[in-house]
């Protein structure tokens, strides 16, 4: 008899999730059906006996590595920043343990006060989690069925978003980060509760419901929109779900049934609980409105790089060849993060890091963030070796990639380049040839990457270029555009000063001069520099 | 002879629908990737000329004095 899996050394496994896929292979073979518990992996907390439900990707799934990643991190913030009204979270790692949730049941019919203090909650939910990047429900096919591999860890279906009834109040229980699979169930017809249908009929008859459809309630989902008006309109719906529009309501309502459909009434999550408020309960909702974190755009999402690099790390050897771009290429991405995010204050730590990055996954970004460390760190040869090797990556040379396997079925995709990262290809190689002394490719390369991304440090660089060559003009005239578009940087503005000194356009020089003298006042560093500027005008 | 060829081309095919059953593609999460990649260090700073370095000390010097004789002539 083999020994249970175990969880943490805590969470004895009874029986381990089945795949959505599995189901219905099943359900259409063996007409046998299936419920929620075919789909969660069911097990006994070994410390105080208590059920527990394990949301964690099918066995072997190695294509879902990404969005596990995601999802463990949404997890971890719940945990580290206690999201309230969420289900308590007991472990994360191989897997997210949830406590015994509440039983779904489909939406209650509620009072408008108790529906916008639902509603409300799960503002506080939403507006937390777009504070991280998590925002923007799962995506659905053209069918309607959900689309698996995106790694949006967030539903707001019956079985995801729940409700529960405590001491006669009505209140949310949300998964998050959500099953997604359990999406599935919520289309599955419910019994419904006779009396709930009577007194929707009678309301209906009263006339005092208006005759909306339900099914247009909440809004079907749009791949394309802005991931928070997304969630602005799930929200709305979900208040509406739970108190449909009737006449004779204040004007509140019909701002979230507008919402609902799609219209920019607001544009963050706290600007829907302000609505809210006006329809919900009394009492003091303004320190809790006061603390709802603002997110008009969806910030990068935040995750902890050290534990996504090795958790990939350790993932790697247990693949097959066809499996490993599913973990290699997300992982040399979270590698080249990292990298960026050291870059600064600790340029060895970040080359270390961008050398494996090349090593898993050689394509041009890679090379040039590894070119540009190299740079900074002095060791010019391998620099220049790293940038030729970017120019010579398939992203430029247009040469098709193709797998070991030779099929080219799981080949990685080759990277788009956009204008900003080619512009830093090739400010990076124009930079070192300016290093070097080859002023003509410097200049070359810079004018391509001001072509490209015409941005202040690209604009210096050029100048610094034709100043080398001796085209003195040219270089103040780019000097005299990256002080403008930048003019808090004395930098720029020495670099100016020096070229109008040269050129004889003194009045012009010490005005620049004055202007970096006041700048500079009090900084140690620029007294030389002043006593040199006051010389020089 | 129908059968093997069948087999011979399910066999061809099977890589093709293995692979497009039910995989998405590999991909490089784009929301991973970072917004600031490090960019080349900046060109090294301007110097002005050695000959206006010593012009700039001259003037300086020539300023200095001149401030110094004014003071020393104001009691008077």
């Amino acid at each position: 008899m083999t020994s249970p899996r175990v969880i943490a050394d805590r969470f004895e496994v009874v029986t381990s999730g089945r795949s959505l896929k599995s189901l219905w292979w099943e359900r259409s073979r063996n007409d046998r059906p299936y419920g929620e518990d075919d789909l969660w992996t069911l097990a006994v907390d070994r410390r105080t006996g208590a059920r527990v439900r394990v949301l964690e990707p099918p066995s072997g799934s190695f294509w879902l590595w990404t969005a596990s990643m995601w999802a463990e991190a949404v997890a971890r913030h719940v945990i580290a920043t206690a999201v309230p009204h969420t289900l308590p979270i007991l472990h994360v790692g191989d897997g997210v343990v949830f406590a015994e949730p509440p039983p779904a049941v489909p939406r209650p019919r509620l009072q408008p006060a108790q529906a916008a203090a639902c509603a409300l909650a799960a503002c506080e939910v939403v507006a937390r989690l777009h504070a991280i990047g998590c925002g923007g429900e799962y995506g659905r096919a053209a069918d309607g069925r959900p689309a698996y591999d995106l790694p949006t860890p967030l539903d707001f279906g019956w079985h995801n978003l729940r409700m529960t009834r405590e001491s006669g109040e009505w209140k949310i229980a949300w998964l998050v980060p959500g099953h997604l699979a359990l999406a599935d169930l919520d289309d599955t017809p419910q019994d419904a509760d006779p009396d709930a249908l009577a007194r929707d009929l009678q309301d209906r008859l009263d006339g005092s419901l208006l005759d909306e459809p339900q099914s247009e309630l909440p809004p079907k989902h749009d791949p394309h929109r802005d991931p928070i008006a997304r969630d602005l309109a799930r929200l709305a719906g979900f208040y509406l779900s739970l108190a449909p529009p009737a006449r004779g309501q204040p004007a509140a309502v019909d701002a979230v049934r507008r919402l609902a459909a799609g219209e920019p009434v607001v544009r963050d999550v706290a600007g829907l609980a302000r609505l809210l408020v006006e329809l919900g309960p009394a009492g003091d909702w303004d320190a809790r409105l006061a603390a709802l974190p603002i997110a008009c755009a969806l910030p990068p999402p935040v995750l902890d790089w050290d534990r996504v690099i090795a958790a990939g790390e350790a993932r790697l050897p247990d693949l097959v060849p066809r499996q490993r771009p599913y973990v290699v290429l997300p992982l040399a991405v979270a590698y080249h993060r990292r990298a960026s995010l050291r870059a600064a204050l600790a340029p060895d730590d970040a080359l270390r890091d961008v050398d494996r990055a090349v090593e898993l996954d050689p394509v041009a970004p890679h090379h040039v963030t590894r070119a540009v460390l190299l740079d900074r760190l002095g060791r010019r040869d391998e620099a220049r070796a790293a940038i030729a090797a970017a120019f010579a990556a398939p992203e430029y040379t247009g040469a098709s990639t193709v797998d070991d396997d030779g099929f080219g079925l799981l080949d990685a995709p080759v990277v788009v380049v956009g204008d900003r990262e080619r512009a830093r290809a090739h400010a990076t190689r124009g930079t070192i040839a300016l290093r070097d002394g080859d002023l003509a490719l410097a200049e070359h390369d810079l004018r391509r990457a001001v072509d490209l991304d015409p941005d202040t440090a690209h604009l210096h660089a050029l100048a610094a270029a034709l100043y080398a060559r001796g085209d003195l003009t040219g270089a103040a005239a780019l000097e005299a555009r990256a002080v403008e578009l930048e003019p808090a940087s004395t930098r720029y503005r020495w670099d100016l000063v020096v070229s109008l000194h040269r050129l004889g356009r003194r009045d012009e020089a010490l005005f620049h001069a004055r202007k970096l003298e006041a700048m500079e006042a009090g900084d140690p560093n620029g007294r030389a520099r002043r006593i040199r500027l006051l010389g020089g005008a | 002879m129908l059968r093997s060829s069948s087999l011979a081309l399910a066999l061809f095919a099977w890589p093709t629908l293995a692979a497009a059953d039910v995989l998405p593609d590999a991909e490089r999460p784009h929301d991973w990737e970072p917004r600031d990649p490090p960019r080349p260090a900046p060109p090294p700073e301007k110097e002005l000329p050695a000959l206006a370095l010593w012009l700039a000390a001259l003037t300086a010097a020539a300023l200095v004095a001149g401030t110094r004789a004014r003071l020393q002539e104001r009691p008077r």
